[in-house]
């Protein structure tokens, strides 16, 4: 704020000019902040993909190994035999997120392909609405997954 | 997702689960008393023994509901499903 005495003289602002600075800053913060959520938000959504891609190359390395998929697992939980291949310390549970290996049989196969005997996914399930958004907004429109209820489930592939 | 993607989606879960119960049908003999007896269920996923040979799956979507009785070939319900897999189209 400007200060006019008598015999000084200083430099500042006017109340209207501080406002001014003030309305402009919430008008900046309240445009960049969302667009940095988004952004940090689909770069989370990049993280999963990479994390999903992580666990089928490990299960790719166990079939290589042992000539069969890992066994179905509960959500949270790595199959038995796959966290050799997935490294010490490794996790399927993650901050805002949870992986969940799928092994489904087929006794009937597919409606189009009868030989194919399993099914194996790995699936995410997010914690919160806005990273589902971001994972779908990743995904969307590439073959391999489905989503149901708040679950991301990608196929690794149809086993014969 | 499209629509036609999301139903195709709810099939092949229906499909899936439906499967499951099938094995467990011809593992023991009987049908499961709970989905939970096949292994851990799939999300949105309701299950209902109607009698001692037909079961009813009944899937949530977020837009689509699903409802699928074994005494239907399962094979003629899940037709399309593939699509989801990228497998066609």
């Amino acid at each position: 704020l400007t200060s006019r005495g008598p015999g000084i003289s200083r430099a500042g602002f006017t109340l209207v000019e501080a406002l001014l600075v003030l309305v402009t800053l919430s008008i900046v913060v309240r445009i960049a902040v969302p667009n940095l959520q988004w952004l940090l938000r689909r770069a989370r959504a990049t993280e999963i993909l990479g994390e999903v891609s992580r666990v089928e190359t490990a299960a790719a390395q166990y079939m290589a190994e042992r000539f069969r998929w890992p066994p179905d697992a509960p959500a949270g939980e790595i199959p038995p035999g796959l966290g050799s291949f997935l490294g010490e310390g490794y996790t399927f549970e993650h901050e805002g997120y949870t992986l969940d290996w799928e092994s489904w049989e087929l006794p009937d196969g597919l409606p189009s392909d009868p030989d194919v005997r399993a099914l194996v996914a790995v699936t995410v399930v997010p914690a919160t609405p806005s990273l589902e958004d971001a994972l779908r907004g990743l995904v969307s429109g590439s073959p391999g997954w489905f989503v149901v209820g708040d679950s991301y489930t990608f196929v690794v592939e149809p086993a014969r | 997702m499209p629509e036609r993607l999301e139903e195709a989606a709810l099939r092949m879960v229906v499909y899936l689960q439906a499967q499951r119960v099938e094995l467990f049908r011809r593992d023991r003999g009987r049908l499961p008393d709970a989905l939970e007896e096949t292994g851990e269920p799939l999300p949105g996923v309701r299950y209902e023994r109607l009698d001692s040979r037909t079961f009813r799956l009944h899937a949530v979507g977020r837009r689509d509901t699903l409802l699928y009785t074994s005494s239907t070939p399962l094979r003629a319900f899940a037709e399309g499903v593939d699509r989801v897999l990228g497998a066609s189209d």
